[in-house]
C-alpha cells in the first residue's frame, strides 16, 4: 500500500454509535500495545498513537500531552 | 489589538496543525508572530522550536484576544490569525520547515469527523463510506471480519480489524490497527 491509500471505511452513520478505533498494535500479535483497556482507560499506546496523529494534523479530541509519538513495543 | 503588523502578511499556507510537544521551524514562526503580537512580547528574543506548556498559554491568550476557539492549538484559524504578524525572517523560518512528505492524515478525506475518547487506541465517528487512509508506504499484516485483536476480552460488537506495517518514514516497522 502506499501512503494515502485507502485501508478502510466507516460503516455506519454516528448515529449508530458505532465507530472506528486506530493505534499502534505488537507486531505480529493481535494485543494492543500497552495495557489493555477494559474501561476505557488511556494507555501509553493510546496518547502515543493521538501523538503521532496530531503530528500528521489530525486534530484528537483529547490531549495526550507531551511524549514520544512512537509505538511503545518500538522504545 | 497591540502588536507589530506586517502589511501585506505573507502568503503562508498551514503546514500542520501545531500542539504541546510538537518542534520544529514552523513552531518557532508561529511562536515569534505571536509575541510579535504582544503575546507575550518579552519572548521576542531566544525564541525556542518546542511548543512548550507555556506557549500554549500564550497562544490561548492570543485566541482568547482575537475572539478565536481557545485550545491552544495553532490550527487553521489561528494561524491565519497570526499571519499578519509574520515578518520576513518568521515566514523565513515557516518556510524552511518541511512536513514528512512520507506519512498522511489517514483521516483527511473523513467527511463530519468527530472525535471520540483516547483509550488504547484513538475513537472517531464519521460520515457512513467515510474512508480511512493508509498513514504511509505499507503493508497489510493481518485482515479480519472479527475484532480478534481484542481477545480475551472480545466484543460481539466488533465487526473487523486490519492491521499494517509502516515499511518506511521514522515509523518504519511500527504496526497499526483499525478496527471497528
Amino acid at each position: 500500500m502506499q501512503a494515502g491509500q485507502v485501508v478502510a471505511n466507516f460503516l455506519r452513520d454516528p448515529s449508530s454509535g458505532v465507530g472506528l478505533e486506530t493505534g499502534y498494535i505488537k507486531v505480529n500479535t493481535f494485543e494492543p500495545c500497552g495495557k489493555l483497556a477494559h474501561g476505557g482507560e488511556t494507555t501509553e499506546a493510546g496518547k502515543a498513537f493521538a501523538r503521532f496523529l496530531r503530528s500528521l494534523g489530525c486534530p484528537t479530541r483529547d490531549d495526550p500531552g507531551p511524549g514520544t509519538t512512537h509505538s511503545p513495543s518500538h522504545l | 489589538m497591540a502588536g507589530t503588523v506586517t502589511n501585506p502578511p505573507p502568503q503562508l499556507v498551514l503546514k500542520r496543525q501545531i500542539s504541546q510537544g510538537m518542534e520544529g521551524a514552523d513552531v518557532r514562526a508561529c511562536k515569534r508572530a505571536a509575541a510579535r503580537a504582544g503575546f507575550p512580547p518579552e519572548l521576542l528574543a531566544g525564541i525556542t522550536a518546542t511548543y512548550t506548556a507555556d506557549d500554549v498559554k500564550h497562544i490561548r491568550d492570543f485566541q482568547l484576544a482575537n475572539h478565536l476557539h481557545v485550545d491552544g492549538v495553532i490550527g487553521g484559524d489561528t494561524f491565519a490569525a497570526l499571519l499578519p504578524h509574520f515578518d520576513a525572517l518568521g515566514a523565513m523560518w515557516y518556510e524552511s520547515f518541511e512536513t514528512p512528505t512520507t506519512y498522511v492524515n489517514p483521516f483527511r478525506d473523513a467527511q463530519q469527523l468527530t472525535l471520540m475518547r483516547t483509550d488504547q487506541g484513538v475513537d472517531f465517528f464519521a460520515k457512513k463510506g467515510s474512508s480511512i487512509l493508509a498513514i504511509g508506504k505499507a503493508k497489510i499484516t493481518r485482515a479480519t471480519t472479527k475484532s480478534g485483536w481484542c481477545a480475551p476480552d472480545p466484543s460481539p460488537d466488533a465487526h473487523g480489524c486490519i492491521q499494517y506495517q509502516l515499511l518506511d518514514g521514522d515509523h518504519a516497522g511500527e504496526e497499526i490497527y483499525v478496527a471497528e
